[in-house]
């Protein structure tokens, strides 16, 4: 399956140590899709698959994801030249349903955090238990890192995607290189 | 005597010795009941004297009377250890706009609103800020001004309930609002006052673009939230923030349609199809785009809102048009002064928590056919509704070239006695060019009835007289929002 997060074509990455790295990722669609049950499952038929309804729990299938936020919240995710189809398609889908489709492609920017140590860095921000079977590759929270919402995902055993709002974004990785600095000295 | 034993916790040998007598017998106890040594040095200054007394008030030897349990930190730790990595940019978010890059390189002076740089001016040349804020009000009145309004929260509000949701949460009406206008729109707390503002546009049946103020955004979305969860979860409607989704670019002045008019695809301009207080989506340099009628300085003003990745290029492209028409780019402090010229309220500085819709002299934004709305049962309160009352003023200065101080008080008499209470106060204050003379705006007590009378502001320097006017004080017709 194709991965929906890659990171930037030609641009080095923010990060680069032996143990972990952290690279900015190319620009998607984030749909933000809020409905009550008919129109969730009306969604699946967009989407190719069924909405998540595991708490914290993601489903990806065809180059898209959605990523459960919230009882009646999902991020959905596509490849940024299918943003105006995909929009349609989910917008036709609930149409006449109570439901909301909002995009949100511009608003949020993700890095991926790779590496044997990215728990690590993660957790000198993030304050939650990233420890495997706390927080199993395939899991999504929305949660802090320091002051700032992000939502992350474990998409696999040392690697993550970190997710916040555009603007919060250079805060984020300010704290994370910060954090480095203790890694590379040891 | 009072002795004290415990600098931090202001407990005194009477504290300790009172312990003793009231029956404490153990020191932890003798601890709680007086809180020697609980302070943040954990009795690093005091504990050995409290235990002293103690022990002389309880006739037992002093090992015996024992220690209490220090908790951490109990050695000396540096601030920078509790700070961690929070420091210098990274102590608080600092949230650029999509201009940001543009305005360093240009020499923009920027000021801090909430987490928020926003440009305050543009000096040119050798120019100071004066210089500099008269120049942008010019230029925006006579040809055309850019300002980034990036800023300003955005909620996306979706579903086939959000005119009713509207309808209960701002104090306009909604429901008759077509698709394609705007509406400005008020937000009361419970208890009736105002505490936030922005213009609403209803994109389709069951799609709204609300907008707040910078600063309520956060405020505004979970009061939203807060509602749609606990007080109405029955209806179908869903917020979702798009602050950031948008750049927003506000092009103001009589050359604002001349700016845009290259850009725009799939959007009739004219007054006719597009007029003020309209909203519109299409293109706009080949990108998608919301495109408002709206004006926050009386121009003729349209805000494009386009997806915040192609902000910096907009931004740009924009620019090239608006020096074409003669124009300039304005920062924040003009954008205040053109506000200010019209009467227009700013949050926070007109308002602060005790003012009413009719206090600011917005009852018209008052839906009163409306079975209900967040802080309606409020406004017939009977404080709410008595007169005397302060109410939003324009101030003239008498002499035109007396800047007036924002919080300065204001007083019926010159050199009012000691103890007088003010009519009001001085709320903002600027060097108004399109008037050529200074303005003010003010809250004052019962200050609509006093149109045309001369007050004072009483100063170390001596009172300032000021006559009181209407609060649109520039184009009181509103027929430059016409272009």
């Amino acid at each position: 399956m194709a991965e929906i997060y890659t990171p930037v074509a030609g641009l080095a990455p923010v990060l680069r140590q032996d143990a972990v790295s952290i690279q900015k990722t190319a620009p998607i669609a984030r749909l933000s899709f809020r409905g009550r049950a008919e129109a969730q499952a009306a969604v699946a038929g967009a989407l190719g698959f069924a909405l998540p309804q595991a708490p914290l729990s993601a489903s990806a299938g065809a180059g898209k994801a959605a990523l459960w936020l919230g009882p009646d919240e999902w991020l959905l995710l596509a490849p940024e030249a299918e943003l105006v189809a995909f929009e349609a398609a989910v917008n036709a889908a609930v149409a006449g349903l109570a439901a909301s489709v909002t995009d949100i492609s511009h608003r949020q920017d993700a890095v991926l955090v790779s590496g044997p140590r990215a728990t690590w860095l993660l957790n000198a921000g993030v304050p939650i238990d990233l420890a495997l079977p706390a927080f199993p590759v395939g899991m999504v929270t929305r949660t802090l890192c320091h002051k700032a919402e992000v939502i992350l995902w474990r998409k696999a055993e040392d690697q993550f995607v970190l997710e916040c709002w555009r603007t919060f974004q250079p805060y984020v990785l300010e704290h994370l290189l910060d954090a480095a600095r203790e890694l590379s000295a040891a | 005597m009072k002795a004290f034993v415990d600098y931090q916790n202001d407990v005194t040998a009477k504290d300790v010795q009172l312990a003793v007598r009231e029956g404490m017998m153990s020191i932890e106890h003798i601890k709680r009941y007086t809180t020697t040594g609980m302070a943040t040095d954990q009795g690093r200054l005091s504990n050995m004297n409290a235990l002293a007394i103690a022990s002389g008030a309880l006739g037992a030897p002093l090992p015996q009377v024992g220690l209490t349990t220090f908790r951490l930190p109990y050695s000396p730790t540096t601030f920078g250890t509790f700070a961690g990595s929070s420091r210098g940019d990274a102590f608080d978010p600092v949230r650029r706009t999509p201009s940001h890059d543009w305005v360093v390189a240009k020499g923009g002076v920027f000021e801090d609103v909430g987490q928020w740089k926003r440009t305050w001016y543009f000096p040119e040349g050798s120019e100071d800020m004066h210089a500099a804020v008269a120049r942008e009000c010019r230029v925006t009145r006579q040809a055309v001004g850019q300002f980034d309004a990036s800023t300003l929260g955005k909620i996306e509000v979706v579903g086939k309930d959000a005119a009713e949701f509207l309808e209960r949460f701002y104090t306009n009406p909604w429901k008759g609002l077509k698709p394609g206008r705007c509406r400005y729109a008020v937000l009361l707390n419970e208890a009736g006052y105002i505490i936030d503002d922005g213009v609403v546009g209803r994109l389709t049946d069951d799609r709204f673009h609300v907008t707040t103020t910078t600063g309520g955004a956060a405020r505004v979305f979970a009061m939203m939230e807060d509602f749609l969860q606990t007080e109405w979860p029955d209806l179908d409607v869903w917020i979702t923030s798009t602050t950031e989704q948008y750049a927003v670019i506000a092009v103001q002045g009589p050359k604002a349609r001349e700016v845009i008019a290259p850009f725009v695809e799939g959007i009739d301009l004219s007054n006719e199809a597009f007029p003020h207080m309209s909203v519109a989506s299409g293109r706009f340099a080949g990108l998608p785009c919301r495109l408002f009628r709206v004006s926050f300085t009386g121009e003729l003003g349209f805000e494009v809102n386009v997806p915040a990745r192609h902000g910096a290029k907009v931004w740009e492209l924009i620019n090239a048009e608006v020096v074409k028409q003669g124009g300039c780019v304005y920062g924040t402090e003009t954008m205040h002064v053109l506000r200010a010229e019209k009467g227009y309220i700013i949050i926070g500085q007109e308002t602060d928590g005790t003012v009413t819709p009719d206090d600011a002299g917005l009852d018209w934004a008052i839906g009163k056919k409306k079975f209900d709305f967040v802080g309606k049962r409020s406004l017939s309160r009977p404080d709410l509704v008595a007169n005397g009352r302060k109410q939003v003023v324009g101030l003239l200065p008498v002499d035109p070239k007396q800047m007036l101080e924002e919080g300065a008080q204001i007083t019926a008499e010159a050199n009012p006695a000691k103890g007088t209470p003010a009519l009001g106060h001085v709320t903002s204050a600027y060097w108004s060019e399109a008037l050529g003379r200074t303005i003010a705006l003010a809250i004052v007590k019962d200050g609509r009835a006093r149109h045309g009378e001369v007050l004072n502001v009483p100063m170390p320097a001596g009172a300032i007289s000021v006559k009181v006017v209407d609060p649109v004080m520039y184009d009181p017709e509103g027929t430059r929002l016409n272009g």
